[in-house]
């Protein structure tokens, strides 16, 4: 389902000010709520959280007929390889809890990484780069995705960042919507404490081996 | 000269070296998560200038004004009546300052952008992405780190207004809740729904410096002026 909203998200271009939304765009709204209802995730959070960035998305651009169609597309490639990812367990289309039942943490990452990377060269068709992360937070580990608009001209941009660097604007993170927002010293506690069993051990070598009394010795 | 006492010379020389180097490292690592305020406060004792933080960010804001058609006279003026058209605002996108938030009673002032990434957080307030802006009816998620804009959040109370300026009309919200929470509590929002909410959080409790915040403050507040957008 994630994937599914991931589609939507990625594919739109030509970042320039829109008046709303048009027709056509209202239409992609329309299909991705058709095809989650599908699968019954349109009550999730996380179809919500997706819809909206999309939505906000609409809100900025003006999407061309030609463009939609090609959009919705890609939301029906997303759609199928979600498909086949419920029939290879056996599960019914709306089963979404299904699946997530019947996966293992480390098979859902890695139906999520050859998701966003089956995915991909739809995309590239409507000028999106795709890229993925392997994200660890409080033990869990997930795919962060990332979406640029590269724009028309704009292919094989590698720069990319926030605020568009490099002909770039991101469209939609699957990043969770609440954000550390303080400071996070764990690690650096961690790395401090293993620094000094080494400093230690070193000191024990060095005694041992009477590296540092020589002349006492003498 | 036998090869024990050669070892013992060449200690004097690799031993300082080594500890000298293990040294750095742990000073270095030990200085990484506070290198941003280090660097910060370095380029603002030696710059004549204020800093630019956001250099890589796009603005799209400019204050309004106090004469602006779209500043309420009345702060306790409902919204009802007025609307603006959407044609006439220009939708932020990842990356975008489109406003200010304000809230006089708690001593917050900030600009906000529109995405939450640590770059934009390290800039002002983020909104999140999958959340929108003021007037639209919508939910509006917004964070700030708990050591610089909304570290004045722990003083907001039940009643307290926030002043959101954008370039387009000026928003004013109050506060009806508070609220501390875990991070993942599925409670704290709803963004599927169709009522305008500002929802404010950082990372709780604020005197906490070591270890992971796991808990979030939430502020809850509902608009009581500005124009819808349509």
């Amino acid at each position: 389902m994630v994937i599914l909203t991931i589609a939507v998200v990625s594919a739109f271009s030509f970042p320039v000010f829109a008046a709303g939304i048009s027709v056509d765009e209202q239409q992609i709204l329309d299909h991705l709520d058709s095809q989650g209802a599908a699968y019954d995730v349109t009550t999730t959070r996380t179809f919500s959280r997706y819809r909206n960035m999309i939505e906000n998305w609409l809100l900025a651009n003006d999407i061309s007929t030609q463009r939609c169609t090609a959009i919705s597309a890609c939301i029906d490639t997303v759609a199928n390889r979600y498909s086949a990812a419920l029939a290879s367990k056996g599960l019914a289309s709306t089963d979404y809890p299904g699946l997530k039942a019947a996966l293992s943490n480390s098979e859902m990452i890695n139906l999520a990484t050859g998701m966003v990377r089956g995915i991909a060269p739809a995309f590239a068709t409507v000028n999106i780069k795709l890229t993925e992360q392997m994200v660890a937070q409080d033990s869990i580990f997930s795919i962060e995705a990332t979406l640029f608009d590269t724009g028309a001209n704009a292919e094989g941009v590698l720069g990319a960042s926030i605020g568009g660097a490099g002909g770039t604007t991101v469209i939609g993170t699957l990043d969770e919507p609440i954000k550390q927002t303080g400071f996070d010293v764990n690690s650096t506690v961690v790395v401090c404490a293993g620094l000094t069993a080494l400093l230690v051990l070193c000191a024990a070598v060095i005694r041992k081996q009477g590296l540092l009394s020589a002349s006492e010795v003498e | 000269m036998n090869r024990r006492r050669i070892n013992q010379i060449l200690a004097y020389f690799y031993v300082p070296v080594f500890f000298s180097l293990i040294g750095a490292v742990i000073v270095l690592v030990a200085l990484l998560p506070f290198w941003t305020l280090l660097s910060t406060t370095a380029s603002v004792l030696l710059k004549d200038e204020a800093p630019t933080f956001a250099a890589s960010l796009r603005v799209i804001y400019s204050d309004p004004g106090p004469n602006d058609v779209n500043v309420p006279a009345d702060p306790d003026s409902s919204s009802n009546g007025q609307a603006i058209s959407l044609s006439d605002v220009q939708w932020p996108v990842f990356g975008d300052l489109y406003g200010e938030l304000s809230c006089e009673a708690a001593g917050i002032d900030a600009p906000v952008y529109f995405g939450d990434s640590s770059e934009i957080l390290r800039a002002g307030l983020g909104t999140y992405i999958g959340s929108f802006i003021p007037g639209y009816g919508k939910p509006i998620l917004i964070s700030g780190h708990d050591t610089t804009y909304f570290l004045p959040l722990q003083y907001v109370v039940k009643g307290d207004v926030f002043t959101f300026k954008t370039s387009y009309a000026v928003y004013e919200y109050e506060v009806t809740d508070v609220k501390v929470l875990k991070y993942n509590d599925a409670s704290a929002f709803d963004l599927g729904t169709d009522q305008e909410q500002l929802i404010l959080y950082t990372c709780y409790p604020f005197d906490k410096i070591v270890g992971t915040k796991t808990d979030r403050l939430f502020i809850y507040a509902e608009r009581i002026s500005g124009p819808d957008l349509t």
